[in-house]
């Protein structure tokens, strides 16, 4: 890429990192950190695995195209391989078949081996990376699958690092306490922590949020303020929206 | 001292170490790892539960790693242990690392949990347990603490830089003490609470000059010291002449004084 993007520089994400989870908290959308990610990735030569239960694909479309990548273009070349359950749950209604299944578990289970064997088949088609970027984990939960089989399938999406090849990207919301039991478990396990809120005191029009980079080993937490534009992402170090908003 | 418990033979039986994301116990679990690995005289196995087992398994050569975490449920139909039949085949004099209770009780509940913990601490060739409870992702917190804090022999809750712990001494004494900690280099080490001492902070105290702290003027002059000592306010008694409390009003421009009493028209 010739331009550098600033949140990608901020947000530092190395190959070292095979865990990344995304914390999203309050009325922010999170949702940026991912399309940014998607732009590295591709940006980088690397495949990957997505799996959508939050947006459409037209949205990411549309993101990609203002960040500069043809998301559509990339799935027909095979560098992206999606897994849309909001699809096939829209298929299932009436039908009383995978996703409304009465056994929760066999849900999980389903979405895991579908998940596995689409990293297989990536992981043979290249000697890249290959990504397992899941968008957003939370929304099993809105499912009505337990709390134990999600752990368990979080659990099941680790043990597919054993490959060297392969990262994990998690972005998680919090609404309840099950979605926070869920943030906290993938904080323990994560490389990488990136919590994305909301401004304590309220709205401004400078600063849509603040930013916050966890890196196992670190001790220090990095903060940003971040202001949300239609072309991309501004960060800067807190307080300093002035000197970096109005060049 | 709590790292002299955790280091005195005969080892305490079961220790609990309950942790949360603002205080996380990973590394004292390394620091205990790394002492009993060390031993000759007995093996060390470490029950996987949490994160990625070839990772940990690389991170621990010196001990038997159990994988409970690539096909728990099996999922993949690989052939997995079954954490009882493992617990059973425990033969010779052996320490018991679990990485993360809270996975064995969303996988067996919370009463299978509880039985295989007191499977393990009955077997008497198993010389310790060690376990760390994340609190932040149970459910039901209190009750689930209270069962395995009963259990244990040794419970520590972690938090930011210090620790509460209670150890349960063989003799029936109960030894309850909060102390402070810091990993540092892979040591864990603790040390008492220290009382601050009076005389560094009469000292320090002394040494703070508020003129220095701010660009603000805090202080006085001595023409505003003098000022101020000379003004009169007008709220207190005067020195001079009290004429019998009488109210001098000075009439402005605009006033227009009625005679007349405004209270006439009331039949006081």
């Amino acid at each position: 890429m010739a331009t550098i993007n600033p949140l990608l520089v901020s947000l530092d994400i190395k190959s070292s990192d095979r865990v990344v989870s995304i914390k999203e908290n309050g009325n922010v959308d999170s949702n940026f950190v991912i399309t940014h990610l998607i732009k590295q990735i591709l940006g980088d030569g690397n495949r990957m695995c997505f799996v959508i239960l939050h947006n459409t694909l037209g949205h990411y479309q549309n993101v990609g195209k203002r960040l500069g990548y043809d998301f559509l273009k990339q799935i027909e070349e095979g560098r992206i391989r999606t897994i849309e359950p909001l699809k096939d749950i829209v298929e299932d209604i009436g039908n009383e078949t995978n996703y409304f299944v009465d056994d929760k578990e066999q849900v999980v289970k389903g979405l895991f081996k579908s998940i596995k064997s689409t990293m297989e088949e990536l992981v043979e088609a290249g000697s890249s990376r290959v990504y397992l970027v899941i968008d957003d984990i939370s929304h099993l939960l809105d499912l009505g699958i337990d709390l134990k089989y999600i752990i368990s399938f979080i659990n099941y999406c680790l043990s597919l690092i054993n490959d060297e090849r392969i990262s994990v990207v998690i972005n998680t919301h919090v609404c309840s306490k099950s979605d926070e039991i869920i943030c906290n478990n993938l904080n323990y396990v994560s490389d990488v922590v990136i919590e994305v809120m909301p401004l304590k005191t309220g709205v401004s029009r400078e600063v849509t949020g603040l930013l916050n980079i966890e890196k196992s080993g670190k001790e220090q937490v990095t903060q940003f303020h971040f202001k949300a534009y239609d072309k991309g992402i501004k960060t800067f170090h807190l307080g300093e929206s002035v000197y970096n908003l109005y060049k | 001292m709590l790292t002299t418990y955790l280091n005195t033979l005969p080892y305490t039986k079961f220790v609990l170490i309950e942790d949360s994301v603002t205080a996380k116990g990973g590394e004292i679990l390394e620091y205990l790892l790394k002492n009993h690995e060390n031993k000759q005289d007995y093996r060390t196995h470490l029950f996987v539960f949490e994160r990625n087992f070839n990772q940990i398994k690389n991170k621990h050569p010196g001990s038997e790693c159990h994988d409970f975490t690539s096909d728990l449920r099996n999922w993949m139909s690989l052939t997995t242990s079954d954490m009882e039949t493992v617990i059973s085949n425990l033969e010779e004099n052996c320490v018991v690392v679990i990485d993360s209770l809270v996975h064995v009780l969303y996988r067996y509940g919370l009463l299978g949990a509880y039985q295989t913990f007191t499977d393990i601490k009955n077997k008497k060739n198993v010389q310790q347990i060690i376990t760390v409870l994340h609190t932040d992702l149970l459910e039901d917190r209190d009750k689930v603490i209270q069962y395995f804090q009963h259990l244990s022999t040794l419970h520590m809750e972690l938090q930011p830089k210090r620790v509460l712990y209670t150890y349960k001494k063989s003799q029936r004494k109960i030894i309850k003490q909060l102390e402070e900690y810091y990993c540092d280099s892979g040591k864990f080490i603790t040390q008492p609470i220290k009382k601050p001492d009076k005389d560094v902070i009469r000292e320090t105290v002394e040494q703070i000059n508020p003129e220095n702290m701010s660009t603000f003027k805090i202080g006085l002059s001595e023409k505003d010291k003098e000022s101020r000592s000379n003004l009169v306010l007008p709220y207190l008694p005067k020195e001079t002449n009290s004429s019998d409390g009488k109210i001098h009003y000075a009439f402005d421009d605009i006033d227009d004084w009625d005679e007349e009493d405004p209270d006439d028209d009331l039949d006081i």
